[in-house]
């Protein structure tokens, strides 16, 4: 029903990396409002969107 | 038990609960959500590439996102909801035509939990004219859009009830209703029955944002209600913020 993945901060830390360095090259920014904002207005592909969201997810795993 | 083994223990819980209700209500089992946890906190969401679909009239009509941010209460005892969302899209547009959000620590200017309608008009015009006939209401729709167009102006968005916030549960009825959404037999019954437990939830929340006056409300009913020796603050920020 439910996948549970539990990550280690390492793995959070290095998952939000990839995809920031990535969206910083397409979007030419890592602001989380700004890309949010791309992502509500459907100006990013669905793997982009899955991205901010992802990202999103980590900052709060994290902490920040 | 450790607080971690704890934590799982309720995240399992409350995963397994929306993904049942969403399952048990649209009457799809192959319905997932995922979770993902680190430390004290985990996030429930559905799976990357795999909105929720949702049909009417056997083609799909509208799909769902949902993702919340959860953690611990304070003093560590209960799991809390931190954030919460619920987009609604009209199946494959990037772009949501509604969507319900709560933020626990939202901004002073922004309130904790709101509606935000992006409703381009012609999706959401289309979504009305395609909707399904799953509920006497969406009937009635269906029939009178033989007639006239449909507006924005006939949906009623669910605002949580007499006291609370909207939850998923709301949201899934609405959809139902105004949308025609298909369901399963019995799909209002479960979506009582779940709102139900989480009101009852918020209810308990409730109490521990301002006990004192659910203590006085108690006595108010007869009960004996005896105040501990050190009598907790009330959550202020609860019961004042936006």
């Amino acid at each position: 029903l439910t996948t549970i993945q539990h990550l280690s901060r390492e793995e959070a830390v290095t998952e939000r990396g990839v995809l920031l360095r990535s969206l910083l090259d397409r979007f030419g920014t890592t602001d989380r409002d700004q890309l949010r904002e791309l992502s509500l207005a459907g100006a990013m592909s669905d793997a982009d969107i899955e991205s901010v969201e992802r990202v999103r997810s980590l900052d709060f795993l994290l902490g920040e | 038990v450790s607080d971690e083994t704890e934590l799982a223990s309720q995240v399992s819980r409350f995963a397994q609960g929306i993904t049942e209700t969403v399952q048990s209500v649209l009457g799809r089992r192959e319905i997932s959500l995922q979770a993902s946890v680190l430390g004290d906190k985990f996030t429930i969401s559905t799976p990357q590439g795999a909105l929720i679909v949702l049909n009417a009239e056997g083609e799909p009509l509208l799909d769902l996102k949902v993702r919340y941010e959860c953690g611990w209460d304070f003093p560590h005892r209960y799991m809390a909801v931190n954030a919460a969302e619920f987009h609604v899209l009209a199946h494959g547009n990037r772009q949501p035509l509604f969507r319900y959000e709560f933020v626990k620590r939202s901004s002073d200017s922004v309130p904790t939990a709101h509606l935000q309608i992006h409703a381009h008009r012609d999706a959401f015009t289309w979504a009305m004219t395609a909707a399904g006939r799953r509920s006497k209401r969406a009937k009635q729709r269906a029939a009178d859009t033989l007639r006239v167009p449909p507006s924005m102006e006939e949906v009623h968005f669910p605002l949580g009830g007499r006291r609370f916030r909207p939850a998923l549960e709301d949201l899934l009825q609405m959809l139902v209703e105004e949308f025609g959404i298909e369901a399963a037999d019995g799909w209002k019954q479960r979506l009582e029955s779940a709102r139900e437990g989480w009101r009852r939830s918020q209810v308990q929340a409730t109490i521990r944002d301002a006990p004192e006056i659910a203590a006085a409300a108690l006595r108010d009913l007869g009960y004996a209600v005896t105040s501990p020796a050190v009598v907790p603050s009330d959550n202020l920020d609860a019961l004042r913020r936006y």
